[in-house]
């Protein structure tokens, strides 16, 4: 079987900034604006660009990942001859194996990709919200002929010493790669996102594991190897929405971003759907004290109290008297009479109890179950 | 319970019922609580009860109907072996259709059969039924309600009459509400081999299967297994509309939509989670799905992907799919078919008579 592109999500990340929000899950399956999990948007975006192979890498408690994936049915990636597999570490006759990092686990997935012999590998990471057409990406890479092509966007100049940072020449071509500079040249911010000729980044990752002082990661090891080699490597730019929600802050930040009508992640596009899985419960019930104000409200939840500014999920019941404003509701969450949240995200199945209040003026809050 | 049984779902009720809302759709496609549609209740406490096999009748025009159901993905129904099969001709009754496609009837192994309607709305506890149908070793299991007090609501439904052993002495169409009547919903359990013999002794090629089985009530032991959760039949546009104002309620829709064991599906759509940018009231109402809400909603139930633009106000409505109610409309009472745009217009239907403004093609 040949494929001309195949993509490789990497969902394995922890995302510890977030805390106890990514206790149970790995960061890519974060919930994100009511019904959707953060690897829906590199999902979507692949099926959207006509690419119907996808392997995804887990590592960091799958266990929702993979049920969240199940044989794809909602990207339409189940499919015959192409679809989308989870591809957890393995171990094999002589030892047990962990990704040990990015590279490391596309590494240790060679055969998988192989049985496909796709010209080129998609790399992504599972933990941004972005739509993006790769497909694009694609032609241009091949165009320029470049063994690798990075996507980058134009970041602030003071917020450009957060990321990795492409220093390139007029032609867009990538002359140096700085992580975090202190004083940064360019402000284009690599996404993580990498089309590689898979020839070379074969060969290429069969080297780094030789080199016992890598760390066997894209941003770190492989693209500084291939400039080393002095092999084309070009900057893709793409302007548009993109989030990198690592913090609690950031999540909610994007999540409320969903409230302006003008936002340009608009999932309301008919052209560029994102999809998640389906609930099986009705759409959601307001009752006659409930009082919704600029707000999104998920299938299967019953309101009677409060909802302002708010992203409430599937199933959340919001009871009377009880009052949401500029939060996140999980799904499952309730509210109980008299409640009042400001500013929180609050998780799965929490319940607020009657009177509870949560929420801080200069800091935004994840309130989980139990201990908090 | 493992799969002993066959569904069969028929879908031959008399269509004028429902006026111009079921001119381009059979009752089983008629929207519910805004995501579903009738045929995804009986679908669903099938699929529930552990049916793999489930066959639908119905006449001619099943356009709507096969949309929906496609391959059956949404209920688990695509299977290799069984899963559903829709059968539909130009046949004068559902048992005409089913004599015809008794070869794949046969194709199962399910020796039992449970029939059930598309236009009683109920989240039927089957594995109960079936329960009480093999303790009672009765020859047909027939599903009803009792209503203790007179209702308008079932009018042209069947009711039943039972002895003191609970055995079917009556069944007769619902003419006069009166107290204490027990409704039949039409659900009937059955082994296979009888319901054929039945079926192939029918005095003509009219009669329904329900009427056959009725008929056979002084020869055969009918009981009754009471159902007693919430039941509402979608036999006139009035029931239809009440049925869809009913579920404006948590307990109800609790009820129906939220048992852990009995969930209802319905055909699985990519929508997002509608958006309110209204600073107007919108209360004691169903919205679904990527609805886009400026206006003033209340009392009303919302299909999917409807626009309620700033200046508008429903009361006491039903808005179909893919509807844009812009500013300076008034509506109330009234049932709004899918596709239909309304601008600058005030109209006011009466609950018991609602006004339905047709499909837009």
């Amino acid at each position: 079987m040949k494929k001309k592109i195949i993509a490789m999500i990497l969902a394995g990340g922890q995302g510890s900034r977030l805390k106890k929000l990514t206790k149970d899950v790995a960061k890519p399956a974060v919930p994100f604006g009511g019904k959707y999990k953060i690897i829906d948007f590199p999902l979507s975006n692949c099926v959207n660009s006509g690419i119907d192979t996808v392997g995804v890498l887990v590592q960091y408690k799958p266990f929702l990942l993979n049920k969240h994936i199940g044989v794809g049915s909602p990207w339409d990636l189940d499919v015959e001859g192409a679809g989308v597999s989870i591809l957890p570490p393995y171990s094999t006759e002589s030892e047990n194996r962990w990704y040990k990092g990015t590279a490391d686990a596309i590494f240790q997935n060679e055969n998988y990709i192989d049985m496909y012999n796709p010209e080129y590998v998609l790399i992504l990471s599972g933990d941004h919200i972005y739509k993006m057409d790769y497909d694009k990406m694609l032609d241009f890479h091949i165009e320029t002929g470049a063994a690798a092509t990075v996507a980058v966007i134009d970041v602030p100049l003071e917020e450009a010493s957060r990321f990795g940072i492409m220093n390139t020449n007029t032609n867009g071509e990538i002359y140096e790669f700085e992580e975090k500079p202190k004083e940064p040249k360019s402000t284009l911010a690599s996404m993580g996102i990498y089309i590689f000729n898979w020839a070379a980044l074969k060969k290429a990752l069969k080297e780094d594991q030789q080199d016992k002082y890598s760390e066997k990661d894209f941003g770190k090891n492989i693209i500084p190897k291939f400039l080393r080699e002095n092999q084309k490597l070009m900057a893709y730019p793409f302007a548009g929405y993109w989030k990198d929600v690592g913090t609690i802050e950031s999540l909610w930040a994007a999540n409320m971003d969903l409230l302006d009508s003008s936002n340009p992640i608009d999932l309301f596009d008919k052209n560029w759907r994102i999809y998640s899985q389906a609930t099986n419960k009705p759409g959601h019930l307001l009752e006659e004290t409930a009082v919704i104000k600029n707000s999104i409200i998920s299938e299967g939840c019953i309101i009677k109290g409060e909802v302002i500014n708010s992203i409430i999920s599937s199933e959340v019941f919001v009871e009377e008297g009880a009052k949401v404003h500029n939060s996140v509701i999980l799904a499952g969450a309730v509210l109980k009479e008299g409640s009042f949240v400001n500013r929180i995200i609050l998780g799965e199945n929490v319940v607020v109890e009657k009177n509870e209040h949560f929420g801080r003026k200069n800091e935004i809050l994840f309130i989980s179950g139990g201990d908090e | 319970m493992l799969a002993k049984y066959t569904g069969i779902i028929t879908s031959f009720e008399n269509g004028n019922l429902l006026k111009t809302l079921t001119a381009h759709r059979g009752i089983a496609t008629v929207p519910i609580a805004g995501k579903y549609r009738a045929i995804d209740f009986p679908l669903s406490y099938m699929k529930n009860s552990g049916i793999r096999n489930i066959h639908v009748l119905t006449s001619k025009n099943c356009r709507s109907l096969r949309n929906h159901l496609d391959v059956g993905k949404s209920w688990g129904l695509n299977r290799k072996n069984g899963g559903l099969t829709i059968h539909s001709g130009d046949v004068e009754s559902d048992t005409e259709l089913l004599v015809e496609n008794f070869d794949d009837l046969l194709k199962s192994k399910d020796e039992m059969i449970v029939i059930a309607p598309t236009y009683m709305i109920a989240n039927i506890d089957l594995d109960k039924a079936i329960e009480f149908h093999d303790l009672s070793e009765a020859d047909v299991t027939l599903i009803y309600k009792n209503i203790p007090e007179p209702s308008e609501n079932f009018l042209g439904c069947d009711i039943l009459e039972f002895n003191e052993k609970n055995h079917l002495t009556r069944a007769c169409a619902n003419f006069l509400p009166k107290k204490n009547q027990n409704i039949s919903l039409e659900i009937f359990l059955i082994k296979r081999s009888l319901l054929m013999a039945l079926v192939m002794s029918r005095p003509h090629n009219q009669i329904s299967l329900k009427d056959i089985i009725y008929r056979s009530k002084n020869n055969l032991k009918i009981m009754g297994f009471e159902h007693k959760e919430y039941l509402s039949s979608l036999n006139s546009v009035a029931n239809y509309f009440r049925t869809n104002m009913d579920l404006i309620n948590s307990k109800t829709l609790k009820e129906i939509f939220f048992n852990e064991n009995r969930p209802i599906f319905s055909k699985v759509k990519d929508s997002i989670p509608t958006h309110y940018l209204s600073e107007d009231i919108v209360k004691n109402s169903i919205i679904s799905n990527e609805c886009f809400i400026k206006g003033t909603v209340i009392n009303s139930v919302l299909s999917r992907y409807v626009n309620i633009e700033k200046g508008a106000r429903v009361e006491n409505c039903i808005i179909l799919q893919n509807c844009t109610i812009k500013a300076g409309t008034h509506l109330k009472n009234i049932i709004v078919d899918k596709n239909v745009v309304l601008e600058e217009t005030e109209l006011e239907g009466n609950p018991s008579y609602p006004l339905v403004i047709q499909k837009k093609i």
